[in-house]
């Protein structure tokens, strides 16, 4: 019955669609969450083109390519990873993903018909930002799932090698090994480097690792706002509205110039939002050099202090 | 010794009370204790299963990090805070495979325990339990309580991304990473249960024994009283006196030992008056006694006397003016008189007499009596009268209440030393109320006329009081009275239903009541006597061989306009009425006369003055025959004593017809 309803929907919608732009854009969307909105208010922001959007999650059980191949979009744009493994399959229309942080993972046999823009700010930046808040930093810990994150690696030790910063890596396969590869590093860094790695990252995990940076001291480094509130003095955060514009500025050059070649272009964040807990700051004892936050557009300190 | 104990517990209201109350208390105290102990024993139990509860909630809590990444490191702070309480001693962590992470318990429990033989065998089923349950579950052992409590972690993320925003994402589900087994020793609460039972138990004795303590000398102070009562009661019905009881209390108990003493006040008034009313009784049985027998032989007596006198007079007629036994008959004749007269006094106590009662107004035959006697008796004797006018009547014989007032008021005469001191008679109407007929056997509920007649005489001695109304009694000296005087006033005053009250204290005085029960009739106006008293001026010879009556007899002629002669012997008056017998009027003389009696006087005046009319006054008049009278010139006979009106309405009466 479902599939009845969704055929008539789409029949419509695109029916709809043609009639106002001869372009159709198909937004598959992973989940209904707030920065994969924003991201799309982005693209929708530069690429003033209509775009009608296929939320995965509403949808179970249904083999969503062959349905989107049905539908004869003119490019689709893969909202989140899970979206983007949907879609890599198809070949004949071009593809746009955003807020995916690894796509290689996804794509790695190397689909021309894809492109977009990864949720990871490039390592260089990220320490360029540490550096210049915390210019008397040199060890900087790090954990990582070698599986899952270490292409994030690779580039923050290339990014530390260039800054003089000493990378201590702790690798682990299991989120049980994550105290003790903590444990492992106390008294041997002076910040901890917190990655998105889902493998480090559990609630247990991150329970003890912000307790145990508290009870030694040891400043962390987020990549989201979100842990600024759990004890987290610094976060490198995505602007997911930016990622998006990102995108539809890949779009639009798609429209414009109907080149395919264009195509297979993979980029990173180029915007990253840096917010202080000054809280933690203070508790930490940790002073920041707030003169060189120029540098990356300033330091948004309202939330949390 | 058990049965007196018994005895003692069944008649004993104190110890009774005292043992229900100490048992009562005991009971309640230790009752009270039992509940309180096993109410609180639950609640410790409870408590010590909710502390077990939240303890190994709390380390399920604190662990999760440890029993996530399973480093015993991560885990010692959180095992280390819960042994910190004292009833934990052993902590067991599994992890989600039932691998035992951390297994700590405390050295000095549970050494000997065969529970922990097999403490690490946990079956599948138990696990799974567990994990079906959110709450920390608990068995329950002897010795301990084990409590469980699963460690619960949110689902991983699926992706890296997510790690974003993970604020975002929906609800993540929550899994079982390991377990949690915390054992609490019941040893403490065991302890803490003993402990607060042993402090419960002697507070419990504490207040069991004060409240006994205090009960004991409540109850002795209750008792006290009612054992002095008991006692007064007991000694009340063995000999009939008893002492005071105390009643300082003023509860319950001290007015029933009030009411106790006021009963036995009451019971020893009212047994004085029994007795004085058996007294009275008695001597009104004795006065009924000696009344019968005398009057039984006054009676016959007089008959005789009746016989002597007459053949002695007839003898006396019968030989000459020389005989010489003329002299001894006379004697006879004198000596009859004598016994006539008090023949007559004995018929008079005796209540035999033939007088008629009748409806009486007494107060003026009083106040008569004492105008009499204010003229025969001394002047250093005061005489106060108090006569209340009343229209109440009394039935009794006019002459008899002359001779009580008469015989009373000579006898205080008497009673006064040198003749000096105070006489007081008082008449009054008064109403007897039930209380006070009740403390006289003899007076009853009523209207009287009370006659009281008072001296402050020498007084009558208390061992005589009993027998002044005795006739013949007497404490006057030989030849001054003859005993009959208040016999005579106890006749009189019994046969008008009345009754005399004595009261005597020596040296002060005596003062004798006389109440007469009161009627409603109508007094003839015949008997108001000094009204209309018939008046003369005739001149009258009086004859008494009694100097009194003699005096009496010329106050009374002369008060009604007569000319009086008065001679105290017959021999006397013969010679006066010889000297001058056509100045007399009429001759009044007396029958019983020494020398010649009265019949014999009248005969020899009858011969010198024929016309002369004679009236005869004789005490008892049965033993004179018409005949006689009619010889010696006697135009009537009065009996003495007489009143005033009947002497007044005689004489006029013997007067006018003789004209």
């Amino acid at each position: 019955m479902k599939i009845y309803v969704l055929i008539v929907t789409m029949s419509i919608l695109f029916c709809s669609v043609t009639a106002v732009s001869a372009q159709k854009i198909l937004a598959v969307q992973s989940i209904r969450v707030a920065p994969y909105e924003e991201a799309l208010k982005g693209f929708e922001s530069v690429c003033k083109l209509h775009v009608r959007r296929l939320v995965l999650s509403d949808y179970k059980n249904i083999d969503i390519a062959n349905e989107i191949k049905s539908l004869h979009p003119d490019m689709i744009l893969a909202i989140g990873v899970t979206a983007l493994a949907k879609v890599k399959h198809i070949r004949k229309i071009p593809i746009i993903y955003f807020m995916v942080l690894d796509p290689k993972s996804v794509i790695s046999s190397g689909e021309k018909n894809i492109s977009g823009v990864s949720m990871n700010i490039p390592q260089k930046d990220q320490l360029a930002v540490i550096v210049n808040l915390f210019p008397d930093i040199k060890d900087i810990g790090i954990i990582y799932n070698p599986k899952k994150t270490s292409f994030i690696i690779k580039r923050a030790e290339t990014a530390a090698w260039n800054t003089g910063i000493n990378l201590i890596k702790k690798t682990v396969n299991t989120p049980k090994n994550v105290a003790s590869r903590m444990m492992e590093m106390q008294g041997k860094i002076d910040l901890f480097w917190l990655i998105p790695d889902s493998t480090v990252l559990t609630p247990e995990t991150i329970k003890f690792l912000f307790l145990f940076s508290m009870n030694n001291k040891i400043p962390i480094i987020a990549f989201s706002k979100n842990y600024l509130g759990i004890g987290a003095l610094l976060s490198i955060g995505i602007d997911s509205y930016d990622i998006g514009r990102q995108a539809g500025e890949l779009g639009n050059t798609f429209f414009t110039t109907n080149n395919k070649n264009l195509f297979n272009q993979h980029i990173d964040a180029r915007r990253p939002v840096v917010s202080l807990n000054k809280k933690i700051a203070n508790k930490l004892g940790i002073k920041i050099n707030k003169n060189n936050a120029n540098a990356f557009g300033g330091i948004d300190e309202s939330e949390f202090n | 010794m058990n049965l007196n104990l018994i005895r003692t517990f069944r008649e004993g209201f104190g110890i009774r009370i005292f043992i229900l109350f100490t048992v009562f208390t005991f009971l309640v105290s230790f009752g009270f204790i039992g509940f309180f102990m096993h109410f609180q024993s639950k609640a410790m139990e409870q408590a010590l299963k909710n502390n077990g509860s939240i303890l190994a909630n709390l380390l399920a809590y604190n662990s999760k990090i440890g029993v996530f990444s399973e480093n015993i490191e991560l885990l010692k702070d959180p095992v280390d805070g819960i042994f910190q309480q004292e009833e934990v001693f052993r902590v067991t962590l599994y992890n989600q495979a039932k691998e035992i992470l951390v297994d700590n318990k405390k050295s000095n429990f549970g050494k000997k325990n065969t529970y922990f033989t097999n403490y690490k065998k946990i079956s599948t089923e138990i696990f799974k339990n567990i994990d079906a349950h959110h709450a920390a579950v608990y068995l329950d052992h002897n010795d301990n309580v084990e409590f469980w409590s699963k460690v619960v972690s949110i689902e991983t993320p699926l992706n890296d991304e997510s790690l974003f925003f993970a604020n975002e994402m929906p609800n993540q589900k929550a899994r079982t990473i390991g377990f949690v087994r915390v054992l609490l020793s019941k040893q403490m609460l065991h302890n803490r249960l003993m402990s607060l039972y042993i402090k419960s138990l002697m507070i419990g004795l504490s207040f069991w024994l004060a409240g006994s303590i205090f009960i004991f000398f409540v109850l002795k102070s209750i008792i006290k009283p009612l054992k002095q009562l008991t006692s007064g009661v007991k000694a009340l019905g063995e000999y009939g006196v008893v002492d005071k009881i105390p009643a300082d209390a003023r509860d319950e108990i001290g007015e029933l030992a009030d009411a106790f003493n006021n009963m036995y006040e009451s019971l020893k008034r009212k047994n004085a008056e029994k007795k004085q009313l058996e007294e009275q009784l008695l001597h009104a049985q004795k006065m009924e006694a000696i009344g019968t027998l005398a009057g039984g032989i006054a009676h016959d007596f007089n008959n005789i006397l009746g016989v002597i006198v007459g053949y002695t007079e007839l003898a006396l007629l019968n030989i000459s003016e020389a005989d010489p036994l003329r002299g001894k008959l006379n004697q006879v004749l004198k000596a009859s008189g004598r016994a006539t007269d008090l023949v007559k006094q004995i018929l008079a106590f005796s209540r035999k007499d033939k007088q008629k009662l009748m409806p009486t107004r007494i107060s003026p035959i009083v106040k008569e009596a004492i105008k009499m006697l204010r003229a025969s008796l001394p002047a250093t004797i005061e005489i106060r009268m108090d006569i209340k006018n009343s229209n109440v009547s009394i039935l009794s014989d006019p002459s008899q209440i002359h001779q009580i007032i008469m015989n009373l008021c000579t006898n205080a005469a008497h009673a006064m030393p040198d003749n000096k001191g105070e006489l007081e008679v008082s008449l009054e109407e008064l109403y007897i109320d039930e209380e006070t007929a009740s403390r006289h056997a003899d007076l009853q509920t009523g209207h009287y006329q009370k006659l009281t007649v008072y001296d402050n005489g020498e007084g009558i001695k208390p061992e005589i009081m009993d027998r002044i109304f005795d006739p013949f009694f007497t404490t006057k000296g030989p030849g001054k009275g003859t005993g009959m005087g208040l016999a005579v006033i106890h006749g009189i005053v019994k046969r008008c239903q009345g009754t005399i009250i004595v009261d005597s204290k020596i040296g002060k005085g005596s003062i004798f009541q006389i109440f007469f029960p009161a009627i409603d009739a109508e007094i003839s106006e015949e008997l108001e006597l000094n009204k209309d008293l018939p008046h003369g001026n005739e001149k009258i010879l009086c004859i008494d061989d009694e100097k009194q009556i003699i005096d009496f007899d010329q106050e009374i002629l002369e008060r009604l306009g007569y000319q009086v002669v008065t001679a105290s012997t017959a021999a006397g008056a013969l010679e006066i009425f010889k000297a001058a017998h056509d100045s007399f009027d009429m001759v009044i003389t007396d029958m019983t006369m020494p020398g010649m009696t009265g019949l014999e006087l009248a005969m020899e005046i009858s011969n010198l003055s024929p016309e002369i009319p004679i009236i005869l006054c004789t005490g008892y008049n049965s033993n004179i025959s018409d005949y006689k009278t009619q010889e010696a010139g006697i135009i009537k006979i009065i009996m003495k004593p007489f009143a005033m009106h009947e002497i007044a309405f005689a004489i006029r009466e013997v007067l006018d017809n003789s004209v």
